[in-house]
């Protein structure tokens, strides 16, 4: 595998910390207002739309089409396809301390975007990206063949002549809102032929119907939803076909990718408060950052997320050039490990603020909430577990 | 399969040899209720009958909802049933005479159980109460425990609701107030002062769960000029002038159950509400601590137990590719995993309620204990089921919510670990 970490020849490095600095700056004046106690534990969530639109509008976020100042160098901007998933992962981290909802957000919309571009597909504004599910433990469909997924997905394609007809249904659905189109990609079958497709569906088409997942625990900012489709009809023309599964499994392995760093985000937000809050806080006459109890809380918070931001830099040093097979797996231990390494962090933050971490105000339990909300997304764990067993068994 | 190879196996035995194996078909809540005394048993039943009839019906719609929750209709049958006068037998109180007898903390800790396996608010609701009373029977004045706590009990068992509360965290002051060496420094903020016939308190406590309706509160304050070690208890009464209840705290789960802050600005307290002896606050308070302690601990283990549960419902019901959840090898290792978690902490939380008077390291160690296993296991519900662990709907979030207070409320479980040390500390650390 060549690593590219750095974009040399595409991206510099001061290129690369100006757009940090941009991202970073967005959190903190557009992103953290939003997330006044005031209004609410999730902050206000009316002002998510204009959040995102702002983030667009700078080019943090990624729409399709020509124009869209974040299609290229955006969170899963076209550039992704160049050098890696760098650069999005650590703009994501950026926005995900201030907030993992939104930073979600930029996620799922990036990832719409990124679909699109890597089949080639033409998208107009703000897009999600629909993986097919499998309806057991192994819901990682991308590793299995394109026959074996068509049997147990649960959204396929099947082709009647120069149409390929889409139903089926995808529960728990991450995108942000306002999504215009849905990028799908579906395990079909053709005769005794099967291919991964991927194809563009608009979200206001009447055969789509989108129901919100109500009552989530945290991640409020983005939108968890059950899709169903009935008997969609999509020529030819419009329909991208993945013969290797190279690319499925490049958007799957990015989509955890992506969660492990909103994750990370919301750990290292975590991490800032409880330092702050260490060095203001006096207990037993002295600040609580003198107390060892405190100390190795805070430690060990910072040494689960240096950890976890080590698995990150390793995978987003790859280029999708490099080969897809061998990162869905890394990518699952990177959601497992990650996941529980960074709610971890996050809890034992919260713990520093004793009572008051437990209370809205602060912000800390809203952490917990989307972190614990976050490390239950993308299947439970043993699916992550099975697909790490799956890979080994095929490297042997 | 196995367990029916296993019964055949057992009926091929002659008789001495079927006598002494325990091949009851039976749920580990009844094996471990068979393991306790008859009084308990019948005491653990009732309980759980009460749970289940007035708790599951309005735990998840209360969480949901809190703004609309008027919890005095609950409370009322509570203390109806009973539940609200357990440090007072009958005919006034409805105390085990066994436990009374025998074990100061268990009944409470079988209580604290199966409320809160149902919910976690709703059972703090219910169990603050004893909280409240605790500092009356453990300050050591007969007349004070017959009048007030006599008072209180038949008020709830016959007459209008008469709640108490516990108030002792200070907005400068919570885990110092609940570790020695930290009182020493604690910056107070609730002082009284001696006037004719009594004190005239001021100052604000903070998290005070049912502070805000409670009638009495069992309040700590250092004497005007002097630290900790001046700690006094007082009998506040809500009626008192002076006396008002500050903000309503927003918190991440246990959310039924009420967390104030107190104001008080020169409430005058009688000598006659003085529980136990002017400074001898400071040991009432440890003392309570280390009954409260275990009642946290079996607090955690019921939010480990409702969580168990769900999970477990979840999977009997859910099925993936034609196939229940609970059929699965993966999920069946999980669940035993959780089911040891529960009965490890069930051990611990037993164990340090059965010495007649608790002591601090048993019971301090009961509360790490069950409350990180209480965590722990809402954590590994919320990964089995994964996305449908994050939906209100299922009640397992709310466990895992329900179950971080655990950690933190009596003493975060890092004074905790330094209260166990302490505790030791002349007899085998030194």
């Amino acid at each position: 595998m060549s690593s590219n970490r750095d974009g040399k020849g595409i991206l510099s490095t001061e290129e690369q910390k100006a757009i940090e600095a941009l991202a970073s700056a967005f959190a903190k004046k557009t992103v953290q207002p939003m997330l006044s106690p005031a209004a609410g534990p999730d902050g206000d969530l009316s002002k998510v739309a204009a959040v995102l639109a702002e983030g667009a509008r700078i080019g943090l976020l990624a729409e399709h089409g020509d124009g869209r100042p974040g299609a290229e160098m955006g969170i899963w901007g076209k550039v992704t396809l160049s050098i890696g998933p760098g650069l999005s992962v650590g703009l994501l981290k950026h926005i995900s301390e201030a907030c993992g909802g939104i930073g979600a957000c930029f996620h799922a919309a990036g990832l719409g975007s990124l679909a699109a571009d890597l089949f080639g597909l033409t998208g107009n504004g703000r897009l999600a990206c629909i993986i097919s599910d499998f309806d057991d433990f192994h819901v990682m469909p991308c590793l299995s063949s394109a026959e074996t997924a068509f049997k147990r997905a649960t959204i396929k394609g099947e082709w009647k002549g120069t149409s390929l007809v889409i139903e089926g249904s995808k529960k728990f659905q991450l995108q942000a809102c306002q999504t215009a189109s849905y990028v799908l990609i579906v395990p079909s079958r053709s005769g005794n032929t099967y291919t991964w497709v991927a194809t563009i569906i608009p979200a206001s088409d009447d055969r789509l119907k989108t129901s919100k997942v109500k009552g989530q625990m945290g991640m409020r900012a983005v939108e968890i939803n059950t899709i169903e489709i009935d008997n969609i009809s999509i020529d030819k023309q419009y329909v991208a076909s993945d013969d290797n599964n190279n690319y499925v499994q490049l958007m799957y392995a990015y989509n955890l990718v992506g969660m492990t760093a909103v994750l990370t985000g919301i750990a290292r937000g975590a991490i800032a408060s409880a330092f702050s809050y260490a060095r203001e806080r006096y207990q037993g006459g002295d600040l609580i950052i003198r107390h060892p109890a405190i100390r190795l809380l805070i430690a060990e918070s910072e040494m689960q997320v240096i950890a976890i931001e080590s698995m990150l830099d390793g995978i987003a040093g790859h280029t999708p050039n490099d080969t897809p097979q061998g990162l869905v797996p890394y990518a699952a231990a990177l959601k497992w490990i990650g996941s529980r390494g960074c709610v971890q962090a996050i809890t034992d933050c919260l713990q520093v603020f004793g009572g008051y971490g437990y209370m809205e105000d602060y912000g800390m339990e809203k952490r917990l909430r989307d972190g614990q909300t976050l490390k239950s997304m993308a299947g439970p764990s043993v699916t992550h577990q099975h697909t790490v067993m799956d890979a080994r068994e095929a490297w042997s | 399969m196995i367990q029916t190879d296993f019964r055949h196996a057992i009926s091929t035995l002659k008789p001495l040899g079927r006598w002494l194996v325990n091949a009851y078909n039976i749920s580990t809540w009844e094996h471990d209720t068979k393991t306790l005394p008859a009084s308990y048993r019948s005491l653990r039943r009732k309980y759980r009958a009460f749970a289940r009839e007035h708790l599951v019906p309005i735990a998840l719609g209360v969480d949901r909802d809190i703004g609309h929750f008027d919890p005095y209709p609950l409370l009322k049958k509570a203390g109806r049933a009973g539940l609200l006068s357990e440090f007072m037998v009958k005919p006034i109180g409805s105390a085990s005479f066994y436990g009374l007898l025998h074990h100061m903390t268990f009944p409470a800790v079988l209580k604290a159980e199966e409320l809160t396996s149902v919910c976690g608010g709703l059972g703090l609701l219910i169990l603050d109460h004893d909280l409240g009373v605790a500092p009356i029977m453990l300050a050591g004045d007969l007349f004070q425990y017959l009048k007030w706590m006599g008072k209180i009990a038949y008020a709830n068992r016959y007459g209008d609701l008469c709640l108490a509360a516990f108030a002792i965290t200070e907005p400068s002051a919570g885990s110092d107030v609940e570790d020695s060496d930290g009182a020493a420094k604690a910056r107070l903020s609730t002082f009284a002062r001696p006037v004719d016939n009594g004190y005239i308190i001021n100052g604000r406590k903070v998290f005070i769960s049912n502070g805000g309706i409670a009638k009495y509160i069992t309040l700590f304050a250092a004497i005007k000029g002097e630290g900790a070690e001046s700690w006094t208890c007082f009998l506040v009464d809500k009626d008192m002038k002076g006396f008002s209840v500050g903000r309503h705290e927003k918190k991440m789960g246990q959310r039924a159950s009420d967390a104030s802050e107190l104001v008080l600005e020169d409430v005058f307290v009688p000598n006659s509400r003085v529980l136990g002896r002017v400074r001898s606050g400071w040991a009432i308070n440890r003392n309570v601590l280390a009954y409260s302690r275990v009642g946290v601990a079996a607090i955690s283990l019921g939010i480990a137990r409702g969580a168990l549960e769900m999970a477990i419902d979840f999977c009997k019901t859910h099925s993936l590719a034609g196939k229940r959840l609970m059929d699965y090898q993966d999920i069946q290792l999980a669940v035993a995993d959780m089911m040891i978690d529960v009965a490890a902490a069930r051990g611990i939380t037993w164990q340090a309620a059965r010495s007649f008077i608790p002591y601090q390291g048993a019971t301090a160690s009961a509360k790490v204990f069950a409350s990180d296993t209480a965590y722990r296991v809402g954590n590994r519900a919320m990964e089995l089921v994964g996305d449908y662990g994050y939906v209100n709907e299922y009640g397992i979030e709310k466990t895992l919510r329900d179950a971080r207070l655990t950690q933190i409320y009596e003493g975060t479980n890092q004074v905790n670990r330094l209260a166990l040390i302490e505790w030791q500390l002349d007899s085998e650390l030194s």
